[in-house]
């Protein structure tokens, strides 16, 4: 199996040295530049992120979690809502629907199995499309 | 983010049509501040939980549904006791989804927060200024709070998730609802479809305005092609189109080899057997916020280092495909492990038993099987980073500035006709993509038939 194989050993190593080099080098950088001070090591950034009367960084954490918090709740009553609906719609098309649909996107072509290839419907996956590129 | 601004922006159609109705200053009907910024992240992340609950809905079990109400529940009960709780996984997932794509927001707050401070704002302004230190702290502040909420979601919600168990196939159920409830939600998710779609109409409108001519009125009163003529006769206008599609397409090059890659060592190869392990390492910078990544990069490699041939990346055309790449190669991963898992060992080893080495095997008969993910990952990275903004704004030098970055100074400069063309033109280059992509899943279906 291609899994014991020497390639295998090699795209591993690769691999590892992509995301050691490339991931983990620039966050461990990031990591040790938020420490050094002006004499060395320091926590002199952290305290003056924590400190409330400079820059406002304590303010700025506060609002990113307050709107991201915000955005679930209200992201979540309205599709709250939505389900409700979908599911009234699913009961006059979707079940002949999505069962076709689902079986000819789903089977692995020689393996016979069902499956979720796309993980969502054509029609959906334009909609995300233009939703997460124009955002 | 611009077709939100100039629908619901104060100097937005939806304002100035409220202000002529009224009389009322328009200032007093535009969003801004947090306001706005909340509903620019509804508008932008809702697809999230249409996506996973129409999956848990397709997976609800019909006869569930009607035993609850043949055994007298009210619809709202059964919807409560019975359809809600199924769902609650799949509202899960696309809460923290949201959430982590919220505290990494960039653009909302940029051109809405006004006087608020967001956190990611404070570490573009501080790298700006030229702290990186402090820009370093903030950045690794924001990543723990998003983790630690992450965490906390998960474990919060984790543990109350209960689903129903049913013998055979599910079949999709019917919710009993009254006329007026039907009504009511039709009419509500009619007036959600409206919202969603106006922002992109009114892009396409004003793309056609005449520069300077839209002041006071409603909407442009004078139309011109002149924006598209200079997208295609100008080349330092084309300049930015040029730029988004090399650097995805660079970028999308190495996120298909680093994908398969790891993906195929991670569901068949030698880290099978730490496989969600090996997925939650792999995944990592997905969970990272792009300004995050972006400083991160900024700091390894604005000097010379062995892993980039003693190279120095920042200031060149490559640190952006490096950030693309590391933003990305998670997406790839998901899609061609899905395909991968569904590949019947039992074929990789009849092509063992007739001698087939090992490129010949990945070649002709792995690569076959997961392509459609392949497909499906390389178009949903595509999208991705046609658009892309939070890391190249703190990364892009003038030549290599991509399509996000220009629409951003076109607003700064007021160009709003040239800024809305830009964006119809992403928007053309997203659906090629996307019918591309659709139009392969058709003709192999056609051709599996």
């Amino acid at each position: 199996m291609f899994r014991r194989s020497r390639s295998g050993v090699i795209s591993l190593i690769l691999l590892a040295i992509f995301f050691a080099g490339f991931v983990l080098y620039p966050l461990f950088t990031l990591g040790l530049e938020s420490v050094k001070g002006e004499g060395g090591f320091s926590f002199q950034h952290y305290a003056q992120l924590l400190d409330p009367g400079q820059s406002g960084n304590v303010e700025a954490v506060f609002n990113s979690v307050y709107v991201a918090l915000l955005s679930v709740v209200l992201g979540t009553t309205s599709e709250g809502a939505r389900a409700a609906e979908s599911q009234k719609l699913l009961n006059y098309g979707f079940q002949f629907y999505v069962l076709s649909d689902a079986i000819r996107i789903s089977v692995a072509p020689g393996s016979g199995k069902p499956g979720n290839h796309t993980g969502c419907t054509t029609a959906a996956r334009w909609c995300a499309g233009i939703s997460s590129g124009v955002w | 983010m611009l077709a939100f601004l100039l629908v619901f922006g104060e100097s937005g159609i939806l304002p100035r049509l409220a202000s002529q109705l009224t009389g009322i200053s328009a200032s007093k009907f535009s969003l801004d501040g947090i306001a706005a910024i909340v509903v620019v992240h509804v508008y932008s992340f809702n697809v999230y939980f249409y996506l996973f609950l129409a999956a848990a809905l397709r997976r609800l079990d019909g006869p569930q549904v009607e035993a609850s109400s043949g055994l007298g529940a009210s619809p709202w009960r059964t919807f409560r006791s019975v359809v809600f709780p199924e769902l609650r996984p799949a509202l899960l997932g696309a809460s923290i989804l949201t959430f982590l794509s919220s505290m990494a927001s960039f653009s909302a707050p940029l051109l809405f927060a006004g006087g608020h401070r967001f956190i990611t704002l404070q570490i573009f302004t501080t790298k700006m200024n030229g702290d990186l230190h402090l820009a370093a702290a903030q950045s690794l502040a924001l990543t723990l709070v998003s983790m630690g909420f992450f965490v906390a979601l998960q474990v919060f919600a984790g543990s109350s998730i209960s689903t129903g168990r049913s013998k055979g196939s599910a079949r999709a159920g019917r919710l009993p609802v009254g006329n007026g409830v039907r009504v009511l939600l039709v009419s509500v998710t009619s007036l959600i479809v409206f919202l969603e779609m106006l922002p992109l109409a009114v892009i396409f409108l004003v793309s056609f305005a005449k520069e300077g001519s839209w002041t006071w009125q409603l909407i442009p009163d004078s139309y011109t092609l002149e924006n598209y003529r200079q997208l295609f006769a100008d080349p330092h206008v084309f300049r930015p189109i040029r730029n988004s599609v090399s650097l995805s397409l660079t970028a999308l090059a190495v996120v298909v080899l680093v994908g398969v890659g790891g993906s195929y060592l991670s569901v068949k190869g030698i880290l099978r057997r730490v496989r969600v392990a090996a997925d939650v390492v792999m995944s990592l910078p997905y969970a990272i916020p792009g300004t995050v990544l972006a400083i991160a990069l900024i700091l390894a490699f604005n000097h010379q280092t062995m892993i980039t041939g003693y190279n120095i990346l920042v200031g060149t055309f490559w640190i952006l495909p490096l950030a693309y790449i590391l933003r990305t190669y998670p997406l790839m991963i998901r899609s061609v492990s899905a395909s991968l898992a569904q590949l019947d060992d039992s074929l990789l080893e009849a092509a063992d038993s007739v001698g087939a080495g090992e490129l010949l095997k990945f070649r002709r008969v792995i690569v076959p099987m997961i392509l459609p993910g392949i497909v499906a990952g390389a178009s949903l990275t595509l999208v991705t980073l046609l658009g892309e903004f939070v890391s190249s704004v703190l990364l892009y030098t003038y030549a290599t500035r991509p399509i996000a970055v220009e629409i951003l100074a076109q607003v700064r400069s007021y160009n709003l006709g040239a800024a809305a063309a830009y964006c119809v033109l992403l928007l053309l280059l997203i659906l090629a993509v996307v019918g591309t992509a659709s139009a392969f899943e058709k003709s192999r279906m056609i051709s599996l038939e």
